[in-house]
């Protein structure tokens, strides 16, 4: 690297100084625009990511005229004898719409006895004591259902409406701890037996059947097997429910990242053709070349004076983009995400960094911009150096 | 030193038009001549300059200076030969504005292995010998005629050339200026240049110390 | 005063100030990381997957246990119709090809 020709360079960003903060600006805000947008579903990615260990291996649905129905709660004995399975259980969960507030609350029934939940429980809740609420009918809600039940003037319990339309008083025991909201915000959790009345499911049928299976090799054969022993269910692995979280950008987040393509398109056919070369920068490289520059010195110049501009647009995109998403929460990007929910969950984006993520940004954004100065640099500098005599 | 033999030079125009700015022409000088080029402006003047700085090549014919042939030079070669041979005074000087008088000079060896604090030195004594000696810190741009057409031939010397090309030099300058130019030729003669001047400026006609008038008109040697 | 300078200091302030602030983020991450147990817990209990980001229709709360005739009980439009389902896809095992599925 020639030390005079960086001078020059640097000195040459300062002399157009105007246009290239001007377009490095452009740039700066277009980086932060694609790394927020991906900053964020990376970090939502990751706190999915995060629990999958926490879920059971296979999910089992029964499908009813091709939507899912009720499964019957003694096929988790015939589950269990396939060799493999650590248990099965039945699950009792669903929604329910809280008219009032217009919002949906996730229902889920618990065998709060089962000693296997204790330690889960004693982790995810707090001020709840188990001892002092047997017999009676209570629930433990997440931190949206809280606040939505505040703003409705429920204090201490809730009156849920029955399927025939009569009233259920039920208790508040006790709330999820607050980091949790991404998980559990708008999650009720109840007595198995009184979520079967709220949801109107009767003893005997299950909304689906969860399984544990020893061995993380064996599970698609016991899925497999599972949906041979019973020919009218969906099995969903935990592959599977990892692998709906893989496809974020898919044909629809394609939408977003076109939308953004062409705005990317836009600036730098805006920079070829304006503010990319204008007269007087013609004329410099004009002169240069009849001083007696080599057309790759003239190149090497352009390139160090557009990889500097570029570079320190990326930086600052990235700066900006890391400040908006992990500092400021990405107001905007995650209202997208949220989409019309009426319950926002109260949470904290995770702070994931991916340098790849960051390498392929630059990767997206940096030579593009280079490519955009360059080639018409390296245009005015085939012509005959002659051109400036005239 | 230059030779010149059978040169065309066509420039195409749009579609098949094309004007003819040089047509057969042979010449020869040697070196430390001081040769000045007389014609109208559109003669072909600059195009023979042009020809023999390696700017641009011939239609046909073949330009050999300083023993090599440029017509055929590859672009980095006639770069070089442009940076090491041959100095350039153009007729609006073609400086960059916005480059102070001394960056200016060094224009043309930033590329070069040399280290930025000798080439400023070499500068700064070119400078120093053509009379300017303050404000070479100004952007080029602020400087006054005089002051700018001493900076565009010292940057024309910078490089050392045996070859000093001028077109119009005093085109846009007044009476004691072009006089002060005249002066510093006889310099540039005495340390042994060849130098070719084209212009239309009665004054070197009869100058004593040109060698060899040449006319051309209308791409033709008359 | 001297532009190439100004860039150059412009620049090392930049990184600078990246620098700076990838140091707090990390401090930051692992002091989210502490709620971490508490996250695994509440998804043990529920066992339920998904955020409860997009609560608006049931399809879109616990997507990856939904299929494509939850949603198609919606109205056969209503996909598109979210913003959120812009970004955030319905799950592929909705649909009805795919290795993921163990149907007859």
């Amino acid at each position: 690297m020639n030390p005079k020709l960086l001078t020059f360079a640097l000195e040459a960003i300062g002399r157009r100084g105007g246009k290239n903060a001007a377009v490095g600006i452009i740039f700066a805000l277009l980086v932060a625009l694609l790394a927020s947008v991906l900053l964020t579903s990376r970090s939502l990615q990751s706190e999915v990511e995060k629990t999958l260990s926490a879920l059971p291996d296979i999910t089992v649905q029964k499908l009813q005229g091709g939507r899912q129905g009720l499964i019957e709660s003694d096929r988790v004995y015939a589950i269990e004898t396939i060799p493999g399975v650590t248990w099965a259980r039945e699950r009792v969960w669903g929604y329910y719409y809280f008219q009032n507030a217009g919002v949906n609350f996730t229902l889920v029934g618990l065998d709060f006895f089962l000693p296997a939940y204790e330690e889960s429980l004693n982790a995810a809740i707090r001020n709840f004591d188990i001892a002092t609420w047997m017999d009676r009918d209570f629930m433990i809600v997440g931190e949206g259902v809280e606040r939505t039940l505040h703003a409705n003037y429920y204090k201490e319990y809730f009156n849920f409406i029955l399927p025939d339309g009569a009233m259920k008083k039920v208790e508040l025991a006790g709330t999820f701890a607050a980091g949790t909201a991404l998980q559990s915000s708008d999650t009720i959790l109840l007595p198995v037996t009184l979520a079967r009345t709220l949801l109107n499911a009767p003893e005997g049928l299950a909304t689906d059947i969860t399984v544990a299976v020893a061995n993380p090799e064996e599970v698609a054969m016991v899925a497999t097997k599972i949906s041979r022993l019973y020919p009218d269910t969906r099995v969903i692995t935990k592959t599977d429910l990892a692998g709906s979280y893989q496809n974020l950008f898919d044909y629809k987040g394609g939408l977003f990242l076109s939308l953004f393509i062409t705005a990317l398109a836009s600036f730098f056919i805006l920079l070829l053709d304006k503010s990319g070369m204008g007269l007087a920068e013609r004329r410099e490289i004009g002169i240069l070349r009849a001083l007696g520059w080599r057309m790759e010195e003239v190149i090497r110049l352009k390139l160090l004076e557009s990889g500097i501009v570029a570079f320190t647009a990326y930086l600052l995109g990235i700066f900006i983009a890391l400040g908006y998403v992990f500092m400021l929460q990405a107001p905007g990007i995650v209202a997208l995400f949220e989409g019309y929910s009426v319950l926002k969950p109260a949470f904290e984006l995770p702070v994931v960094i991916d340098l790849s993520l960051l390498g392929l940004i630059f990767l997206a954004t940096v030579p593009l911009y280079m490519a955009a100065v360059i080639f018409p640099a390296w245009r005015a500098a085939t012509i005959d150096a002659d051109e400036v005599m005239r | 030193m230059i030779r010149l033999t059978n040169v065309s030079k066509i420039y195409p125009l749009s579609g098949a038009d094309s004007v003819t700015a040089l047509e057969n022409v042979s010449l020869s000088i040697r070196e430390g001549e001081l040769v000045v080029l007389k014609g109208i402006s559109g003669s072909g003047k600059s195009t023979l300059l042009a020809l023999i700085a390696a700017m641009t090549k011939p239609t046909s014919g073949d330009v050999v200076v300083a023993g090599r042939s440029v017509a055929k030079l590859p672009d980095r070669f006639a770069s070089d030969f442009r940076r090491n041979t041959i100095g350039m005074i153009f007729q609006k000087f073609n400086l960059l504005g916005d480059l102070s008088a001394i960056d200016n000079v060094t224009l043309p060896l930033i590329p070069t292995h040399e280290s930025a604090s000798d080439i400023k030195e070499r500068a700064y004594r070119i400078l120093k010998s053509l009379g300017v000696k303050k404000r070479l810190g100004s952007l080029a741009k602020h400087l006054s005629g005089g002051e700018q057409q001493r900076v565009a031939i010292a940057r024309a010397l910078v490089g050392d050339p045996a070859i000093i090309l001028a077109d119009e030099p005093t085109a846009s300058l007044d009476r004691k200026l072009t006089l002060d130019f005249v002066e510093m030729l006889k310099t540039m003669k005495q340390s042994g240049k060849t130098i070719v001047i084209a212009t239309h400026d009665p004054l070197f006609f009869d100058l004593g110390i040109v060698d060899r008038v040449i006319e051309i008109d209308g791409g033709r040697l008359a | 005063m001297n532009k190439p300078r100004l860039l150059a200091a412009f620049i090392l302030i930049l990184i600078a100030s990246i620098m700076a602030q990838l140091v707090y983020l990390k401090l930051k991450a692992s002091a989210q990381e502490e709620t971490q147990p508490a996250k695994e817990a509440a998804v043990r209990l529920t066992g339920l997957p998904d955020l409860a980001l997009s609560t608006e229709a049931r399809f879109v709360r616990h997507r990856s246990l939904a299929d494509i005739s939850t949603i198609l009980s919606e109205g056969g439009s209503l996909p598109e119709y979210f913003p959120s389902a812009h970004l955030y896809a319905v799950s592929p095992q909705a649909h009805a090809s795919g290795v993921i599925r163990h149907e007859p």
